[in-house]
């Protein structure tokens, strides 16, 4: 089970990364749990598993049009189909990561895989409940996925 | 002091995105770009290539990851200069890169000042 | 901590000192000792000169003596050894004058060297050569005679012999030529020695003023020592202070110093508080490892070795190396004898420099124990909170029917908690409107749970509600605020769902699987409801139930407890409760809980007073529930007690700033009863769990809105309250809470 100072960290996480990246700072919706069944996620899901002290997968999840400001924000203009699945694993790797400054080094975080998500759910690797983080960025929302056990 | 001695900087990061962000950001001028490298295996290719005298490094990456590569590229050339630029955000994982060899820790996010700051500060003794 | 003290200077003062000395002794006393050296050449040249200034007049005295002589026939021997011995002298006198004396020893006294040493003196012999030269031509003759002049014969008596009429002649030719050359060696002669005199003067003072220097030099030499000797006893004494000083704060300072050499030992220099720490006798001398060995993991000794390192390593930065010390809370053990203390150190790193070296690491070490066990204490308070062993006593008391319904109904409301949390939200009062909603339901679990004395989910629908509270009190909200009523929410879901579990577990050790169950589970609700109902179907009842419907079960139990904890007595008179329809029941249930609640809290009076005004002890409360047909259902709860206080709902509102005084006075009962459905509005002071925040007749109000219901109230100030509830019949009725569940 995730205490509130952990979830506040990946919160921080996601904060301070659009805050630095996208020079934009990103509203942060209520969090809310995943009772039953699966998260709905939106085009592209990073995934970051996670091991040592903890297990399960930190994922951050974002529609295509969001991507796309996202990459312009940071100046890149190159916007294709590589470059935001290369996004969006960077980002969920930069939360996950910055996260060890609480956790420390146990938490021991795996290179990201991107998945297509369009339209899909997400099966989280583990049987906690998962916390939702609604991220919500100019006209575009995202969902950072934490799920630790 | 040779203030003026250009300098080769590689740049080892897996995503694409970071790789090309720091070419561009990068400002200092005594610093031309030589390459890039997606993971520790393609930067020990690259660096033999190359002779590279400043590297940019990403920790997190596939195949072999930045600190077995620092301890590499620190074998092969002692007087390189490692910028570890990474999302690992413990002190353990900082100190272990610095022990390996590395000389400067710039954590994720960051932007184009820290980039430059980080940099100039690496370069300040050469 | 620098070094502040500056050792070279110091260092630099004896050798400088030194310096000083040979370089005084090489440009004074050696010139010094060389210029003495000519100056007694010179004046021994001198003495030499002025010996032989006399000696040509001498030898011309002499030559006439030998004419003279020789004349009369007298004796020439003595005169001629005049002429002889001037010759020798003034021969002498030259040959050491134009000597080539300078490999002569230096502690000897050389008169050539004199002439040697200067062009001006060599000049003036030369000349005093000439003209001896010429001289001693004429002289020769003389001093060369060897023999008698004299030849004595019978014949001629004593006459002058050859060799005596040549030496005649020479002598004659002698005289004149002394005449001529006589003052001529005299003035060279005079003038040698009065350049020697010269020569000597100047000597003598530059000797003057080469001692006047060393005296000079001497005296500078001296205060300068004096001045050394006395900044070095200063220094000495400052350092004397400054060691003081430092021990005195050593043995002071609460945090433990200590400073490590380049191979990892600990200096003598550490606080006297360093000791205590570690709990050691002694510390200097051994290494930082050793120190840390016995006290703390391997794995942590390795990333402290590794740190250790790294600060050792002159390349690091410093705002590098400060930023990654790993060391800032580490726990240690220690074995005291009597088992393993436990406490934790912060280690903070110094690198101490000295002209630019790393010579040292300054370590200082503080207990951050106290900090750290509040921290954890806080931590395990709350793991305890959701220890199985009260939650298992709480179960135990609960009639399984009553608590399988309590749990489906949780689940629900959790899962509408869950719901409103999830709704989008991105303005203010979207996020306000959530956290009423939320309260709601919370409020809804916590009153039921109270009622059926879950000690345990209570008091975390307590915290939740109190979460809620202050997030209701910022002045601005944003999503994060909602964190901590997310990890309630979680904590909630868990703790709830390890009670069905236990409730299973329970139902199975006493009856094993396949226990029956007599009503049909709703859509949705968890399985450990389910499990529940196998509890409730064979576990017979804990407490005495006085009604046979699950609403006036809980509300009875209800009653029970909170008269209990409020030394207050009420019985519960149900009608019609068995009769709610199903679409109803958990709304009636909600509504029933918080006004029967509101009842016994604000209603119901202590028993003595009761009895004082003529009531019956025990108080009565009244719920009851009846179908009017198209017209719907009438809920009447009533109870018997003090009635609602028009003068305080009038002093509340004005307290809270709702309405002023004037408006207040002005206001009729029945618009002064329908503030007790504002939200947040309390006519209690003190906010306790089962009355008092202002919600219970709101959570009525808007449970009855949502029904599309109406709420009235009526009251007998000393006598009763009675809310009446109307609800539409089912079919009329939007029930949206059973949609979000």
């Amino acid at each position: 089970m995730l205490t509130e100072a952990e979830i506040k960290t990946f919160i921080d996480g996601a904060i301070h990364y659009f805050a630095v990246s996208a020079r934009q700072p990103v509203a942060v919706g209520s969090p809310y749990l995943i009772t039953d069944g699966t998260p709905t996620v939106h085009e592209y899901t990073g995934v970051i598993a996670i091991s040592g002290r903890r297990n399960g997968a930190v994922c951050f999840t974002a529609p295509r049009s969001m991507l796309m400001v996202l990459l312009m924000r940071m100046n890149e203009t190159d916007t294709s189909e590589t470059n935001m699945k290369d996004l969006i694993g960077e980002v969920a790797n930069t939360i996950s990561g910055n996260a060890r400054r609480d956790f420390g080094k146990e938490f021991v975080i795996s290179v990201p895989t991107v998945m297509e998500t369009e339209g899909g759910k997400f099966r989280p690797p583990v049987t906690a409940r998962p916390f939702i983080i609604p991220l919500n960025w100019r006209s575009h929302s995202a969902k950072l996925i934490v799920c630790l056990e | 002091m040779n203030a003026v001695r250009p300098l080769k900087l590689m740049i080892v990061d897996d995503s694409n995105i970071i790789r090309r962000r720091i070419e561009r950001s990068q400002q200092i001028e005594r610093l031309s770009v030589v390459g890039s490298a997606a993971n520790g295996r393609e930067a020990i290719d690259l660096f033999d290539r190359t002779d590279p005298d400043v590297v940019t490094m990403d920790l997190t990456m596939p195949e072999m990851d930045g600190i077995e590569c620092v301890e590499h590229l620190v074998a092969k050339k002692p007087q390189v200069l490692i910028l570890v630029v990474s999302a690992l955000a413990d002190k353990a994982t900082a100190v272990e890169a610095i022990r390996k060899g590395a000389n400067g820790f710039l954590c994720k996010p960051f932007t184009d000042r820290q980039l430059n700051d980080a940099l100039a500060e690496l370069l300040q003794d050469v | 901590m620098k070094s502040s003290f500056n050792w070279s200077r110091a260092q630099r003062s004896p050798t400088l000192f030194g310096a000083a000395l040979l370089v005084f002794a090489l440009s004074v006393l050696w010139p010094g000792f060389r210029l003495a050296g000519r100056l007694d050449d010179t004046t021994a040249a001198l003495r030499l000169v002025s010996e032989q200034r006399r000696q040509a007049e001498v030898v011309a005295g002499a030559l006439v003596s030998v004419r003279d002589r020789l004349e009369s026939f007298g004796y020439v021997d003595e005169p001629l050894g005049e002429v002889r011995n001037g010759v020798a002298e003034l021969d002498g006198l030259l040959r050491t004058l134009s000597a080539d004396t300078s490999n002569a020893g230096t502690f000897s006294t050389s008169p050539g060297r004199a002439i040697q040493g200067a062009e001006a003196l060599r000049a003036d012999v030369g000349v005093l050569e000439q003209s001896w030269a010429d001289y001693r031509k004429a002289l020769v003759p003389i001093s060369a005679f060897q023999g008698v002049p004299y030849a004595d014969s019978e014949a001629a008596g004593v006459q002058l012999n050859e060799a005596g009429r040549v030496l005649a002649q020479e002598a004659r030719k002698a005289i004149v030529a002394a005449r001529k050359q006589g003052p001529l060696l005299a003035a060279a002669l005079g003038k040698v020695s009065t350049a020697l005199e010269a020569e000597s003067t100047r000597l003598s003072s530059y000797l003057r003023l080469l001692m006047l220097a060393a005296l000079v030099g001497a005296v500078t030499l001296g205060v300068g020592l004096v001045y050394f000797l006395i900044a070095r006893r200063r220094q000495a004494a400052l350092l004397a202070d400054a060691q003081r000083q430092t021990n005195d704060i050593l043995q002071t300072v609460k945090e433990g110093l200590l400073l490590l050499d380049g191979k990892g030992r600990i200096g003598a220099t550490h606080s006297g508080s360093m000791l205590r720490l570690f709990k050691r006798e002694s510390i200097a001398g051994i290494s930082f490892e050793d120190l840390l060995k016995p006290i703390v993991p391997a794995k942590t000794l390795q990333t402290a070795m590794r740190f250790v390192e790294v600060l050792w390593s002159e390349r690091t930065k410093e705002n590098l190396v400060k930023s990654i010390n790993p060391l800032q809370e580490v726990e240690v053990s220690f074995d005291t004898g009597a088992g393993q203390e436990t406490r934790w150190l912060e280690f903070d790193f110094h690198r101490v420099k000295s002209q630019g070296k790393l010579v040292n690491l300054l370590v200082s070490v503080n207990d951050v124990t106290p900090r750290v066990r509040l921290a954890r204490e806080l931590a395990e308070s709350r793991e305890k909170a959701q220890s199985q062993v009260d939650t298992l006593l709480g179960v135990l008391h609960v009639n399984p029917q009553q608590l399988r319904s309590f749990l489906s109904d949780s689940d629900a409301a959790m899962k509408m908690v869950n719901a409103m949390l999830r709704e989008p939200a991105r303005e203010e009062s979207a996020f306000r409107r959530k956290l009423d909603s939320i309260f709601r339901q919370i409020h809804s679990i916590k009153g039921e749970a109270a009622a059926l004395g879950l000690g345990t989910v209570e008091s975390r629908a307590h915290e939740f509600e109190d979460a809620l509270k202050e997030a209701r009190e910022r002045p601005s909200l944003s999503g994060g605020d909602f964190l901590p009523l997310v990890v309630k929410l979680d904590d909630l879901f868990t703790h709830l769902g390890s009670i069905g579990d236990l409730v299973s577990r329970l139902a199975q050790l006493n009856y094993g699987p396949g226990g029956g169950s007599e009503e049909t589970e709703e859509a949705g609700a968890p399985a450990a409801a389910a499990r529940a109902t196998i509890a409730a179907a064979a576990a017979p009842p804990p407490t005495p139930i006085r009604a046979d419907d699950p609403i006036s079960q809980t509300l009875s139990q209800l009653i029970e407890h909170v008269a209990r904890d409020r030394g207050k007595r009420a019985r519960l008179v149900a009608e019609g409760l068995g009769e709610v329809p199903a679409a109803y029941r958990r709304a009636v249930k909600d509504i029933a809980v918080q006004a029967v609640r509101n009842a016994l809290v604000h209603g119901i009076e202590a028993p003595d007073f009761r009895e004082r005004s003529g009531k019956q002890a025990i108080g009565s409360i009244k719920v009851g529930f009846r179908s009017e047909g198209p017209n719907g259902f009438r809920l009447v709860i009533e109870d018997d007690g003090a009635g609602i206080s028009l003068r305080k709902i009038r002093e509340a509102a004005v307290n809270r700033g709702i309405l002023t005084s004037e408006d207040a006075a002005r206001l009729e009962s029945k618009q002064l009863l329908s503030l007790l459905f504002r939200s947040g509005f309390s006519t209690q002071e003190v906010t306790d769990e089962d009355a008092g925040r202002g919600v219970g007749m709101n959570v009525i109000a808007e449970l009855v809105k949502e029904l599309n219901g109406r709420v009235g109230v009526s009251t007998g100030e000393g006598r009763y309250t009675r809310f009446t509830i109307v609800l539409p019949s089912v079919a009329a009725s939007a029930l949206a809470t059973e949609d979000v569940a």
